[in-house]
């Protein structure tokens, strides 16, 4: 008998035991769950300290797109009139989010690290149109240093989309 | 032929070959850089080594270049000894010791040899360490952008320009490795054949500035065959789309039009295509004083239902530069009796005695391939420069092929292009120039001479009556004239294969006829001269070829006949006619129909304006000035409601019950007709397979498979992917889907191939995947077929009319009409570059004429010809022929005149007002 | 008996003096040969002496003219007078004090090709020399030396000088040609050779001063006695350039097949402060190296015994290392020389040369690492036999040579790496 009640509590204790623990559940979207570092999530185009994006408008992000998720136009910066260093900046950028899969490989393509997939998961729409992520909602905004673009720049500062490689020092 | 054993594979090849010639052409890759297909080898970038044996128990070989060794029988080499290949990586590692890791940033990134060539061989790891050297870019002009850094030394870019295109003001300098290409100076490149840098560029030294204001990778363009509307010779070409915008043209290889290049007028001229003059909507106003309003497009059919069902008679003008399915359209909408020509009357003579001609004298006409090769040339009144720019370019190197028979017999293989150029020296084959100025050919002419056109048709028929005595001959010729003939005559006689090339640029009929007497005179004695005339748009033949009235009957017939309407298609009439005819014209008919893709003064004059399709936006058939009929596809669907020509005709046709419900529905049904009703255009039915064409069950895409952005790029328009639009008049289609090229296993026919590309070929260096044999024609056929055949070998009459010698007139001076390659043409001056280049509007005047009338340096004139008045600046220049002027026709702001023509020059009364007309 | 054949300014001074020249038998021969020999005697007598080509190849220069077509009219010869390989001096010193020896040669050589214009090409430097030598031709023809109808019979001739742009490449004969006719200094490829397609696409002979300065002594005292010099397969006197850690450099004209050691320490008056040999470089910077030891010493400067013990004999140029010179810097030294005078047409010596300076560099700043040492190695065996002319051959000569022979200097240089 007293085993019998034993063997009842017994197979009671994990329930109560777990009734102590720590709940898993948290209270989304009030709290939020953290996520690793090298989480895939919603695109970033990034600037430079000084408020240059890094984009620099060479398509090869949407090349390595395989969903053709991507929409890249380029058009030609000035002094007078500059978004990124060098020669092109992206006048049109675009993101079909319904199309990415998030394989990270624009990424990867990127010569300038301007683009990253970002740690924000929260990517649900109203609506299909709502989807499609253009420039403005893509690129972070200018850094304390920096100002926003377009920027009126110097001439002959801003010639190289990559920067300069010097003699190694050994 | 010779065996030779390539990797112990026996081989048949032609003995002399090289061996880098051989192997692209038996499909075994090899990279290379300083040897082109089209200018030969020179042994300079090491990178084409394959090791040689002596024998078949030679193991160690050694390293040859295979561009600069013959192929002679029981040759064997090997090109995947791993020496070579070694090697060959090796090479590519120098080369990117210095090559900017710009691929990011670069135009030619994704169509780049360099990059092609660095994978095929296999060089991946970097051991050099330092710094890269660099230079200081120059601005080459409008067309071209220079970014030296990024060359690899190849010297294809001086071989070219100075070696074949005769350019002076390009150069390499400098030695080691600075080896600098460009100019001594920053300036616009003084070459007219400038733009083939860009191809001829290994990598992206040289890149085109059009191209780079609305980049776009070269995989995410949509290209299509087409062929090049900016002269007559219909040099094919490739142009590329995105996102509704003409981005570029490349070249399309054809072995007898363009070969391996293109001018840039044709190359640079396609701007007009994107231009804000555009007409994207159709436009109805109620009365000539109104303004235009948009309409929808069924509006403005039934607005044009109404004008022609009450109207008693329609006439049609048709255009030189609309396509011959839209002519015939026109033609068949209006009836054959009330098609008119939309050339200028002189034009439409001349190109209709240019059919006559080479219908009636047994030789067929020479296509730009064989004036290349011809080893002698008489060019009569045609300044080809300007007028036919590629025509110059071949008669550069077709005065060349005389004196490779010095070096054919030092036994200098043709291609072997150093060696041979040194062996040959200065020596040029037979050139003779005879126009009315200096043009920028005479470099290369054994003599020239300036004379006003008629006196250059006299040297015409004096040079035939010199070969054969029984052509006519002209009387009083003067003596340095009669010298000059027998020079030439006896050059032609002694040539293999000589050529004549004339034209209608000076608008002179008879230089037509001395030209044919020419050809005929060689033909007599056993020589097969041929026959080159340049037209004076891209489809005049075809145009002429559907027999229409002369625009002066149109004018006509308005004026007496109770014409109701007029249709207009695509033609600007302000060009073509003298303006107070016009406005008679314009005035006599109730309702103007136009159809054209850019506003000009005619569009201003319509009462129903309907937006036209550029080539870009349709399908159709140009025939060149060798009548070789080519097809050119639709690259883009346009914006707008812009249509194709014909599909508007096709539109009015049924909104008036003209046609059966179904005929001519589709482009190939209308050429159909086209067949039945003249038989004798039969080949342009078999240029090109009918829509209908599959290859395993697949359309041709024009997308590459490579295209991006399919899926956001039209986003703002609907999130729904749209479907890709329809193409049900030909075998492409407008998207990635469909059969993928593998040549040379499987390509489409030449006709129908969008791009030239290959695996691991990128760049337009992948044409020789395409072609039977390098530099040969492409597998199963060049595209075009010419309509007009030769006739059997019988001797055609000699034309006995020679003109009156030319005699000059007191107060009086003959204007002759001058070319500028940038601006005489209508549609490629909308290119800001080509505008940018236009000669200013002038009167050229010999210095003695000058003398005679007291006119000095800066005057302004007054020009009086054909009741109209002109002011034009004076500019002096010696080679003008005393008693002549010369006037840079087409320009914008000039009124059309027809010349040539006396005028009285006048310098300007000093009060009257300054203003340029127009 | 005089001592000197080719350097005899040395023996009779104020020799550049037309006058004296002649007066010492100058243009006898020259005389001789226009109104007495046949073209093709002249040439049957100088194949017959067995002179071969100084300026380094060491071709018999009487084949060489034999291989001019004779269908093919005009013929030109041109001298070769760009001397820029570092360590070589000998010409201009005949330039200078002996040019009419020079001249007489140069007129008998476009006797034999039967050439009626021929030219001397001379390095930028050589301005100064150039104006002399145009004072002497301004001189020969106002003495009846040169023009039309020499001697009274129907020959002529016209001798032209022609400045370089200072360019290493244009001593190749072919880039000559190309620096000549008024283009960049840059090599053709063989075949077509210059003897059939030369100068502005004509048969052309190029030869070097110093052998065209042998012809007179030749045509006038006959190829038995010029065989009496030198040894059998190399006859004939040679200018021996000598320079380097000797004590007495300069010009040596001794036969061909004197021992280097009698070179080194009879004439050169041996090594600086006495130290110990450690190497020869028989052919100024474009040669290998060459060990320094006792059978080196003992070997006869002719063309094959040269070329056996490691190195062409070149033009001559001794060059004279001993132990204080390190190899991994005079490595350095050539490979900069010559990525400077690299023209700049084909890749293995416009872009290895470059990166062989590169690597010296900092192997001679001691900052490289072994396998710096053997990427070098790796390098130069790309660019061997590779190249387009020779200079790309002669560029890597004393680097790879330098590597292979003397590898502890190289290694003594390269940084220790931490283990």
């Amino acid at each position: 008998m007293i085993r019998e009640i034993l063997a009842a509590f017994t197979g009671l204790s994990t329930t109560l035991t777990s009734m102590l623990d720590k709940p898993v559940t948290i209270q989304y979207p009030e709290e939020k769950r953290p996520v690793r570092p090298r989480f895939r999530g919603r695109h970033i185009l990034h600037r430079y300290e000084n408020g240059l994006e890094k984009c620099i408008g060479c398509a090869l992000c949407a090349a390595a797109c395989p969903a053709d998720a991507i929409f890249v136009e380029a058009a030609e910066n000035t002094d007078a009139e500059r978004y990124s260093p060098g020669e092109r900046y992206a006048s049109t950028y675009q993101i079909n989010l319904l199309r990415c899969i998030y394989c990270g490989y624009c990424e990867d393509a990127c010569p300038t690290e301007a683009i990253t997939l970002g740690l924000s998961y929260e990517v649900s729409f109203a609506g299909r149109d709502k989807a499609v992520y253009t420039k403005d909602m893509l690129l972070e905004p200018a850094g304390p240093q920096g100002k926003s673009t377009p920027q009126q720049t110097p001439a002959g500062v801003y010639t190289r989309s990559v920067p300069v490689m010097e003699n190694p020092a050994d | 032929m010779v065996t030779i054993y390539i990797d112990g594979k026996p081989y048949q090849v032609d003995a002399g070959q090289n061996l880098l010639h051989i192997c692209l052409s038996m499909g075994i890759n090899l990279p290379y850089f300083c040897w082109h297909p089209a200018m030969g080898s020179v042994g300079a970038c090491r990178q084409c080594a394959v090791k040689q044996f002596r024998d078949e128990n030679d193991t160690r070989g050694r390293l040859v270049m295979a561009c600069m060794t013959p192929a002679v029988e029981g040759l064997r080499i090997s090109v995947q000894d791993p020496q070579a290949v070694e090697f060959r990586a090796s090479i590519i590692e120098w080369l990117m010791e210095n090559h900017p890791h710009d691929c990011p940033v670069c135009d030619e990134g994704g169509e780049c040899h360099l990059q092609d060539m660095t994978v095929m061989t296999g060089h991946t790891y970097r051991h050099y360490r330092w710094k890269k050297r660099t230079f200081r870019n120059q601005n080459l002009g409008p067309f071209i952008n220079h970014e030296m850094n990024r060359c690899i030394q190849c010297y294809r870019c001086v071989r070219f320009y100075r070696g074949f295109a005769g350019g002076r003001d390009f150069d390499a300098f400098s030695n080691h490795n600075t080896v600098y290409f460009g100019r001594k100076t920053d300036g616009v490149l003084e070459s007219e054949f400038s733009g083939n840098l860009v191809e001829v560029c290994p990598t992206g030294v040289f890149t085109d500035k059009t191209f780079r204001k609305h980049y776009t990778r070269k995989w995410d363009l949509q290209t299509a065959p087409s062929v090049c509307v900016n002269c007559s010779l219909g040099c094919n070409t490739t142009p590329g789309e995105r996102y509704g915008q003409l981005r570029r043209i490349r070249n399309r290889y054809n072995f007898n039009v363009n070969g391996y290049f293109l001018c840039d007028r044709g190359r640079y001229g396609y701007e007009f295509v994107n231009s804000d003059r555009r007409i994207r909507q159709a436009r109805l106003r109620r009365n000539r004083e109104a303004a235009f309003e948009s309409v929808a497009p069924d509006e403005g059919l039934q607005r044009i239902k109404e004008i022609v069902k009450k109207s008693g008679r329609t006439i049609g003008i048709g255009s030189p530069r609309a396509s011959l399915e839209s002519n015939f359209a026109l033609r068949t909408l209006v009836g054959p009796e009330h098609f008119f020509s939309g050339a200028t009357v002189k034009d439409h003579e001349l190109v209709t005695e240019a059919i006559k001609i080479l219908r009636d004298i047994p030789s067929s006409m020479a296509s730009l391939h064989e004036v290349e090769t011809s080893d002698a040339a008489l060019v009569l009144g045609e300044d080809v420069n300007n007028v036919a720019p590629m025509a110059a370019y071949a008669l550069r190197q077709s005065v060349r092929c005389k004196p490779q028979a010095i070096s054919q017999k030092l036994k200098i293989s043709d291609w072997d292009d150093t060696a041979a150029r040194e062996a040959v020296q200065d020596q040029k084959g037979p050139l003779y120039l005879a126009t009315i100025a200096d043009t920028r050919l005479d470099d290369m002419a054994t003599r020239t001479f300036h004379a006003s056109p008629q006196e250059i048709a006299r040297l015409g028929f004096a040079v035939a009556h010199q070969i054969s005595p029984t052509a006519p001959q002209p009387e009083n010729l003067d003596s340095a004239a009669l010298e000059l003939s027998k020079m030439i005559a006896q050059d032609l006689k002694d040539a293999e294969s000589p050529v004549v090339v004339s034209g209608c640029s000076l608008e002179e009929k008879s230089i037509l006829y001395a030209a044919a007497n020419v050809v005929q005179a060689l033909r007599s004695i056993g020589k097969p001269a041929r026959l080159f005339l340049t037209l004076p748009e891209s489809n005049s033949l075809g145009l002429e070829l559907l027999e229409p009235g002369s625009l002066n009957q149109a004018f006509a017939i308005a004026r007496e006949d109770n014409v109701e309407a007029a249709i207009i298609l695509e033609n600007d009439l302000y060009r073509r006619s003298n303006p107070a005819l016009l406005e008679a014209f314009f005035k006599s008919i109730p309702s103007v129909i136009v159809l054209d893709s850019l506003d000009n003064p005619t569009a201003q004059k319509a009462d129903v304006l309907l937006p036209a399709a550029t080539f870009a936006e349709s399908d159709g058939t140009l025939v060149n000035n060798e009548s070789r009929a080519q097809r050119y596809f639709q690259v883009f669907v346009p914006q707008d409601d812009i249509k194709e020509s014909w599909v508007w005709l096709r539109a009015i046709g049924d909104a008036l019950g003209q046609e059966e419900p179904g005929a001519r529905k589709t482009f190939d049904g209308l050429i159909a007709d086209m067949v039945k009703e003249l038989p004798f255009l039969a080949p342009v039915q078999e240029i090109s397979p009918a829509s209908g064409f599959r290859i395993a069950g697949a359309k041709i895409p024009r997308q590459p498979h490579r295209y991006s952005g399919r899926t956001s790029m039209h986003a703002n328009v609907s999130v729904h992917e749209p479907q890709p639009p329809q193409d049900p008049d030909s075998p492409l289609s407008f998207s990635m889907e469909g059969f993928l090229a593998e040549p040379p296993i499987e390509q489409p026919p030449a006709s129908l191939i969008p791009e030239f590309w290959a695996p691991g070929w990128n760049s337009i260096q992948s044409l020789n995947k395409f072609q039977e044999e390098v530099s040969g024609p492409l597998i199963g056929g060049d595209p075009g077929k010419r309509i007009i055949l030769p006739p059997d070998p019988e001797q055609a009459a000699y034309f006995d009319e020679i003109p009156e010698p030319f005699a000059s007139r007191a107060g009086e001076l003959l204007l002759a009409p001058l070319y500028a390659i940038y601006g005489s043409e209508e549609l490629s001056i909308h290119t800001p570059g080509e505008a940018q280049l236009t000669p200013p509007l002038r009167l050229e005047i010999n210095p003695r004429d000058a003398q005679q009338f007291n006119l000095t340096g800066e005057t302004v004139l007054q020009v009086s010809v054909d009741s109209q008045v002109f002011e034009l600046p004076l500019h002096i220049s010696a080679s003008i022929p005393e008693g002549t002027a010369g006037m840079i026709c087409g320009l914008p702001e000039m009124p059309y005149v027809a010349l040539p023509a006396w005028g009285k020059v006048t310098p300007k009364p000093v009060n009257s007002s300054t203003e340029n007309p127009g | 008996m005089n001592k000197y054949i080719l350097l005899r300014h040395r023996d009779i001074p104020n020799l550049k003096d037309l006058q004296i020249y002649q007066e010492n038998g100058g243009f006898a021969a020259f005389r001789k040969i226009v109104t007495g020999l046949t073209p093709d005697q002249v040439m049957q007598e100088v194949k017959a002496s067995g002179l071969r080509g100084r300026g380094g190849a060491g071709f018999p220069t009487g084949v060489k003219w034999s291989f001019l077509p004779t269908n093919l009219w005009p013929h030109y010869v041109v001298a070769n007078a760009d001397e820029s390989e570092p360590g070589t001096f000998k010409d201009r010193e005949i330039l200078e004090e002996n040019p009419y020896q020079f001249l007489e040669g140069l007129a008998i050589a476009s006797y034999a090709v039967q050439a009626n214009t021929s030219y001397v090409y001379l390095r930028g430097e050589f301005d100064p020399l150039a104006a002399g030598l145009d004072r002497c031709i301004a001189a020969m023809e106002a003495a009846g030396l040169l023009g039309d109808n020499l001697f009274g019979t129907s020959y002529s001739l016209r001798l032209h000088t022609h400045l370089g742009a200072g360019a290493y490449v244009c001593g190749e004969e072919t880039a000559l040609l190309e620096s000549l006719e008024g283009r960049r200094g840059l090599p053709r490829l063989r075949p077509p050779f210059p003897a059939v397609v030369g100068l502005y696409g004509k048969p052309t002979v190029i030869n070097n001063v110093e052998t065209l300065t042998n012809l007179p002594p030749i045509l006038e005292n006959g190829a038995t006695w010029y065989r009496t010099i030198g040894t059998e397969k190399s006859p004939g006197p040679k200018v021996f350039c000598l320079s380097g850690r000797v004590k007495q450099p300069g010009n040596y004209e001794m036969p061909l097949g004197t021992t280097f050691r009698k070179l080194i320490y009879e004439y050169g008056g041996g090594i600086l402060d006495d130290r110990p040999i450690k190497a020869i470089m028989p052919a100024g910077a474009s040669s290998a190296l060459i060990p320094a030891t006792e059978a080196v010493l003992d070997t006869p400067m002719d063309y094959e015994a040269v070329a056996q013990v490691g190195s062409p004999l070149g033009s001559a140029s001794v060059i004279i290392l001993d132990d204080t010179v390190r190899m991994d810097w005079l490595a350095n030294k050539t490979a900069h020389f010559f990525s400077h005078e690299s023209c700049g047409k084909c890749t293995p010596c416009r872009e290895g040369t470059y990166w062989m300076a590169h690597l010296t560099d900092r192997i001679a700043a001691g900052k490289a690492e072994a396998q710096d040492v053997e990427l070098l190695h790796d390098v130069t065996s790309q660019i061997q036999g590779k190249c387009f002319c020779a200079l790309g051959e002669f560029s890597i000569m004393a680097v790879r040579s330098g590597i292979e022979l003397f590898r502890a200097d190289f290694d003594a240089r390269a940084k220790r790496v931490e283990s």
